[in-house]
């Protein structure tokens, strides 16, 4: 047995290097090259839901940014009460598996926010773009939840969507609400 | 240790077979499209494989010491190189287990590298008559191949036919004729069809536009075909040919056509700036040489087999996807440019500029800011191409209005070959894998823009579903008063 190992030593070497790649191949990668895309942190307790947040959850789209394929959610939050306030706004991912806060950056669309009936300048800064990376998500439905805090973090409100995201082992699609 | 039984002229013969197995691919796809791509286009889908071919085979032979089975061993693995976009692809669509190149390529590597390992254990002259067998194969098929490619490259580079002259033209020698620009937008759709599907009362702009400066506007224009080639073979030779019709009888008619043929025998100067067809026959035909732009029909011949094979595990790295949006951009705004920069062309002068736009891909949005790559094809983004679009077209009319000799106002003519067409992308399980529109009605296939700047002619006998193989009836019979008419007796195929 020893005498075929040693005779066969470099099959062994070959696959002694093969398996351990494999097997560490994702988790490393989603560790060093993934920069973008990424969650904020895990959410174990989620928070309450709370009335009177305007929103619009419009496309998720497949994006390429700083070269990594990633995809974009794209839409609009704002508080009623407060429609030009600026919010701090994060998106909440809730499955079985796991519930993940991804952040955001206000982005202006163009004809985005300009189309809700009660738009008033000003009110641009509740545009959002949330950037997510396809291998971050096990699969799974994922309901969208967006997080409003003010700038000083002392009020916070939150609204589960009714729009989901649908993760399967190789592609992500976006699910509108009713 | 052993030494390397070296043979100069058995070793390139070796060489040979994976070098053949590495070319024939390309060389195969570049054969059936060798009218529409440039040998230039093939320099990167040849030159990596090869590469590969040749590195491989040193290396096997390194370890094998047999120049044979190196050889064998690595015409092998060339197959799991062509094979390894299918395997990705079909195992991406199956969707039981994420696939990620990082993971993939190395397993597909190990098994091509295997085959050859297996392929070393055969003993004996079984190797060296199966390696020459193959070679002969290969040599076969490389030489069929090369037998229907050559004759095409011929015809690209011999001097084309001068235009024959029609015998009955009788030229004015006191009229000034005005300059004619015949302008496509491929894929525009009728005004009609943006209101009702898309709901985008923009084009009510447009039109205002174009009637405001006394463009006729048949908006009720249809087009026979909704294929361009067909088309625009048809309108410029007055002679409706079918869809099914060969492709190189069109092509042969457009190039050559009675349009271009009879304006030159009125003495224009003839200028083609078409970025879907080469080679019409004119006094200058801009060169879009796809190799030198990256334009349309290279990149998507790289894009073949960047995708099909381990290539595709790099294409980021290979093919930066912005430059492509970048180059593209370029190619439609120097045609664009090109069409209202012709001052020093001598008049009366004909003015053929076929855009790509709003045409796949679709790479502007409203704006003309640049699209990510995974949009081009993707038909949601024809509405913001389309509204991009309908700016340039007033930008571009405005222009040519401006330049105008009040004299002797130019005939401008912009239309579109067919109206937007859906066009689904499947794959070999016929799934679709773009973004098609739902519920898009087919008759929309052939709603096309249709109008025409026509000074001192009385468009008010011209009807609103005009059609636009009548376009240059109407044109060379007023201006040039040609007599010419549309043949009555077709749609034909010949």
């Amino acid at each position: 047995m020893w005498n075929w190992i040693k005779r066969k030593n470099k099959h062994f070497i070959f696959i002694g290097i093969l398996l351990p790649y494999l097997l560490l191949a994702h988790p490393l990668y989603n560790k060093f090259f993934i920069k973008n895309g990424k969650p904020e942190s895990a959410i174990f307790q989620l928070p309450e839901t709370t009335p009177g947040i305007v929103y619009n959850l419009v496309e998720l789209r497949p994006v390429v940014y700083e070269g990594e394929s990633l995809y974009e959610l794209k839409g609009f939050a704002f508080l009623a009460a407060y429609p030009t306030q600026v919010n701090r706004i994060t998106i909440i991912l809730t499955a079985a598996s796991q519930n993940l806060a991804f952040s955001t950056s206000t982005v202006p669309f163009p004809d985005m926010i300009e189309s809700y009936p009660g738009y008033r300048p000003g009110m641009e800064q509740a545009e959002f773009s949330m950037i997510l990376s396809n291998q971050v998500l096990k699969p799974g439905v994922y309901r969208i939840g967006v997080l409003l805090e003010d700038m000083e973090g002392f009020d916070r409100s939150y609204v589960l969507t009714g729009s989901s995201i649908k993760k399967t082992p190789n592609t992500i699609s976006f699910i509108p609400g009713p | 240790m052993k030494s390397f039984p070296f043979h100069r002229k058995s070793f390139a013969q070796n060489l040979f077979l994976p070098l053949a197995v590495a070319a024939y691919p390309v060389l195969f796809l570049y054969g059936q499209n060798a009218k529409i791509i440039n040998l230039t286009d093939i320099i990167l889908p040849l030159g990596l494989p090869v590469l590969v071919a040749g590195i491989g085979f040193g290396l096997f032979y390194l370890f094998q010491r047999r120049q044979a089975t190196a050889s064998l061993s690595m015409a092998a693995f060339m197959v799991f190189y062509y094979l390894y976009g299918y395997i990705y692809n079909r195992l991406v669509n199956l969707d039981l287990f994420p696939v990620y190149h990082f993971i993939l390529l190395p397993i597909i590597v190990t098994l091509g590298i295997y085959a050859g390992y297996f392929i070393s254990l055969v003993k004996g002259v079984a190797v060296v008559s199966i390696q020459k067998v193959l070679v002969f194969v290969s040599v076969a098929l490389v030489v069929i191949n090369l037998v229907v490619t050559i004759p095409v490259e011929v015809q690209k580079i011999i001097p084309r036919q001068a235009p024959v002259l029609p015998t009955k033209t009788v030229i004015d020698l006191n009229k000034k004729y005005p300059d004619i620009y015949f302008i496509i937008f491929d894929e525009y759709v009728g005004f009609d069809a943006m209101r009702n599907y898309w709901h985008n009362d923009a084009v009510d702009q447009f039109a205002a536009f174009l009637t405001q400066n006394h463009f006729f506007v048949a908006e009720n224009s249809l087009s026979v075909t909704h294929n361009t080639l067909s088309e625009m073979a048809s309108r410029l030779n007055l002679h409706q040919y079918k869809e099914d019709t060969d492709s190189t009888i069109m092509l042969a008619a457009l190039r050559n056509n009675i349009v271009m043929q009879i304006l030159k025998s009125y003495g224009y100067t003839t200028f083609v700036i078409n970025m879907a067809f080469q080679g019409i026959i004119a006094d200058e035909d801009v060169s879009f040489k796809s190799g030198e732009v990256e334009g349309l029909g290279s990149d998507e011949f790289k894009q073949i087999f960047i995708n099909s094979t381990m290539a595709d595990a790099f294409g980021n790295l290979i093919q930066n996807n912005d430059q492509v949006a970048v180059k593209q951009r370029d190619l439609l705004l120097y045609a664009l440019g090109k069409t209202t920069d012709l001052a020093d062309v001598h008049s009366p002068k004909f003015v053929y500029t076929h855009l790509l736009l709003p045409h796949e891909p679709f790479i502007f949005d409203a704006n003309g800011n640049l699209l990510p790559q995974q949009d081009f094809y993707d038909w949601h983004y024809y509405l913001g191409q389309y509204q991009y679009t309908t700016k340039l077209a007033e930008q571009l009319a405005t222009k040519l209005l401006a330049q105008a000799d009040p004299d002797n106002p130019p005939v401008i003519i912009i239309q579109s070959d067919h109206g937007a067409r859906n066009l689904q992308s499947r794959t070999d399980g016929d799934i679709v894998i773009n973004g098609v529109l739902e519920n898009y009605p087919t008759e929309d296939y052939n709603m096309v823009l249709n109008s025409l700047y026509l000074p001192g002619y009385d468009t008010s006998q011209l009807p609103n579903n005009l059609a636009p193989i009548d376009t240059f009836e109407s044109v060379l019979n007023h201006y040039l008063n040609a007599g010419v008419s549309v043949d009555p007796s077709c749609p034909c195929d010949h």
